[in-house]
């Protein structure tokens, strides 16, 4: 009995040292690898999902989003027979057979075989049963109004980086800082919660244009695309007192929803990437500045009877035989050889300095990538003839956006505005972390800026180069500007290409918006009273009414409502 | 410090109450251990179902935005129902004032009023 007791004892404890030895094994000899091995068994880490802050205009509403899709990837080492895993999964995907299998045959344990799938094709995905497989939860920008507004709005890449436009340009404030969270998980592969936020959004940027206005500007560019058979077009709609871009358009354009299918030329935002000469709507700058300087004054006469002016070698003519005409009527007929002799009078320093203080031959500083500064020479450069070119707006290159710029200061008052596309910028929480503030310079007095208005009122009257840019119920201030193109071939200015435009604004003593149409290469007709004041004319009634802009003739037809 | 003889009544009382406490206080660890695993398994199955609503949520967010894209109005106020973008001429429009009980009329031309006195609340009633 007792010797049964030893035996036992001593198998116990024999038993127990064992136990002894392999927990000082575990704990302490091989305690660093064993600890490793169990975390990596035992933890599960997982990415933060980064979400771009969404894009909206002024009224909140969507004009760039994220969908939660997600992307296929493989383990090739663990995939058993490519050739079937491929041809299944290119009836599925949609993707060529032979790229799939590439994935799946290639080196090494992770593969990606195809970024943002929908939901739909998830799941056909998941009914495959393909061992190997494996998804990620992914989001893809999305542009629920297509074409609107695209080169405005830009575009991101695959992995969600902004490439063009606003996207490009705010990428700091719409991405947020991404991360990995350890999870715990147990023997079945569940996960314990950590706590953690999993996603990370960035914040939301609220734009200035307004999707109706860009809409309505959108719809009119087609129809001049279209009646004028142009090669292209813009339009840019501008608060004159703040220089908030309302809406602004190009055309050809494409959709940031499909980048693959579309060309480079159509993702140019010609309203600031391209310049032009200007033509008839850069003689505010001799207007002004001859009014500012008192060197006319309205009922200064011009001879401009015999409808050419000789400079140097330079013949330049008028469209049409004028007569005697007063300053007011050179602006307001458009005359090239009355706006010359204004501008002799002026000189070439005077006119140089005034070009560039309403922001010519530089960037007007809009919150959009990609914006060039246009050309003017300064007058030690300038040659013999140039006296004759830059005051009918020749010689001079510059975007449709500074030109806006120019019209605007004479809208509200004399003051430069910054133009601007992004007002305030919102946190995921819909605090305000960041708002637009405006630079205004005065470039020329009121006083001259209210007498030019008066003249730019008379451009759309009776008599003037744009009738057919009035409002019934307002009253337009503009000019048109018809201006040839130069030819590549020849060096010289083309017979057969313009560029046709209109700039003003509505209503002219109480401005809402200051708006310029241009169309290049239009067919059939080349002169901007003729191609794009009609446009203009149907964007504002359009935008009057859509703003609740009273007409000027329906004071008793106004009905109030108080609560 | 108080002592107790081996065979004391209080010895054989706190002993096993001791031992009860003892036993309670692991059982009671061990429970509440099981209980926040277990929650832990809760709250990370409600956060897998957050994200899926959430998932939903921003497709729908997409779809509502394209619904109510102006082309997507245009096209159905033109097409479905009929509707014509009004001439200026013909739209009255609206001043809205000071809040208070909901009055309207047209403008001071036609009535001889004074905007200050609509904007106090006005005398005339719709």
């Amino acid at each position: 009995m007792r010797k049964r007791g030893i035996i036992l004892n001593t198998a116990i404890c024999f038993v127990f040292a064992i136990v002894i030895v392999r927990l000082f094994d575990i704990m302490i000899l091989n305690h660093e690898r064993l600890n490793t091995k169990a975390k990596m068994q035992q933890l599960k880490g997982e990415d933060i999902r980064v979400r771009r802050g969404m894009i909206l205009d002024r009224h909140g509403r969507e004009l760039a989003v994220n969908l939660e899709l997600e992307s296929l990837y493989c383990d090739p080492a663990v995939i058993d027979s490519p050739e079937e895993s491929a041809t299944a999964l290119s009836s599925v995907t949609g993707k060529p057979s032979h790229a799939i299998l590439s994935k799946l045959s290639s080196e090494g344990h992770f593969a990606w075989i195809e970024r943002k799938l929908g939901p739909d094709t998830i799941k056909k995905v998941k009914g495959l049963k393909v061992k190997g497989l494996g998804f990620v939860n992914d989001s893809k920008r999305y542009y629920p109004k297509g074409h609107l507004a695209s080169q405005i709005i830009g575009f991101v890449n695959i992995d969600n980086k902004g490439i063009e436009g606003i996207e490009l340009k705010y990428d700091g404030y719409l991405n947020s800082g991404g991360g990995k969270v350890l999870f715990s998980r147990d023997a079945s592969g569940k996960t314990l919660s950590q706590g953690v936020e999993m996603e990370s959004k960035g914040n939301n940027l609220v734009l200035t244009l307004d999707e109706g206005l860009q809409y309505m500007v959108e719809v009119e560019l087609d129809r001049a695309m279209d009646q004028w058979r142009a090669s292209a077009a813009t339009a840019i709609m501008m608060d004159p007192f703040t220089g908030e871009i309302l809406a602004l358009a190009n055309r050809p354009s494409f959709s940031p929803n499909s980048i693959s299918g579309s060309k480079n030329f159509e993702r140019r935002n010609r309203a600031i990437t391209d310049s032009y000469e200007p033509g008839s709507t850069f003689k505010i700058i001799v207007g002004t500045a001859a009014l500012e300087e008192k060197v006319v004054s309205l009922d200064s006469a011009f001879d401009c009877s015999r409808g050419v002016i000789e400079i140097g070698r330079r013949v330049v003519h008028d469209a049409h035989k004028h007569g005697v005409l007063t300053f007011k009527e050179v602006i307001q007929k458009s005359s090239n050889v009355g706006s010359i002799m204004v501008g002799m009078r002026l000189g070439k320093e005077r006119i140089y300095r005034y070009a560039k203080a309403f922001g010519f031959g530089e960037k007007t500083g809009i919150d959009l990538p990609g914006e060039i500064s246009g050309l003017i020479r300064p007058p030690e450069r300038w040659s013999g003839v140039s006296i004759g070119s830059v005051p009918i707006g020749q010689e001079v290159a510059v975007t449709p956006l500074q030109v806006l710029r120019a019209y605007s200061a004479i809208a509200n008052g004399g003051l430069l505005v910054t133009p601007h596309v992004v007002s305030h910028i919102l946190s995921p929480e819909g605090e305000e972390v960041w708002r637009q503030t405006y630079e205004a310079k005065r470039v020329i007095s009121q006083r001259t800026a209210e007498t030019f208005k008066d003249i730019l009122k008379t451009v759309t009257e009776e008599g003037g180069t744009a009738k057919s840019a009035s409002v019934s119920g307002n009253n337009v201030a503009g000019k048109t500007g018809t201006a040839q193109i130069i030819d590549p071939r020849t060096r010289r200015y083309s017979a057969e290409k313009f560029v046709s435009s209109f700039v003003g604004f509505v209503p002219a003593d109480d401005p809402k918006i200051a708006m310029i149409v241009v169309v290049y290469e239009p067919k059939g007709q080349i002169y901007g009273g003729v191609v794009a004041a009609p446009a203009f004319k149907r964007i504002a009634e359009n935008a009057l009414s859509y703003l609740n802009v009273p007409r000027e003739d329906s004071h008793g037809n106004m009905l109030v409502v108080a609560r | 410090m108080i002592k107790f003889a081996p065979r004391s009544i209080a010895f054989c009382f706190f002993k096993p109450l001791f031992f009860v406490l003892l036993l309670s206080g692991i059982f009671g660890i061990v429970w509440l251990r099981s209980s926040i695993l277990t929650m832990e398994y809760t709250i990370s199955e409600l956060e897998t179902k957050k994200m899926e609503r959430l998932r939903e949520a921003k497709m729908l967010l997409a779809e509502r935005a394209v619904l109510l894209s102006m082309q997507k109005v245009e096209r159905t106020a033109v097409k479905t129902l009929g509707l014509v973008f009004p001439d200026r001429t013909r739209v009255v429009q609206v001043k809205g004032v000071a809040q208070g009980p909901l009055k309207a009329s047209y403008e001071k031309s036609r009535y001889g009023f004074r905007d200050e006195s609509v904007a106090e609340g006005g005398h005339f009633t719709r």
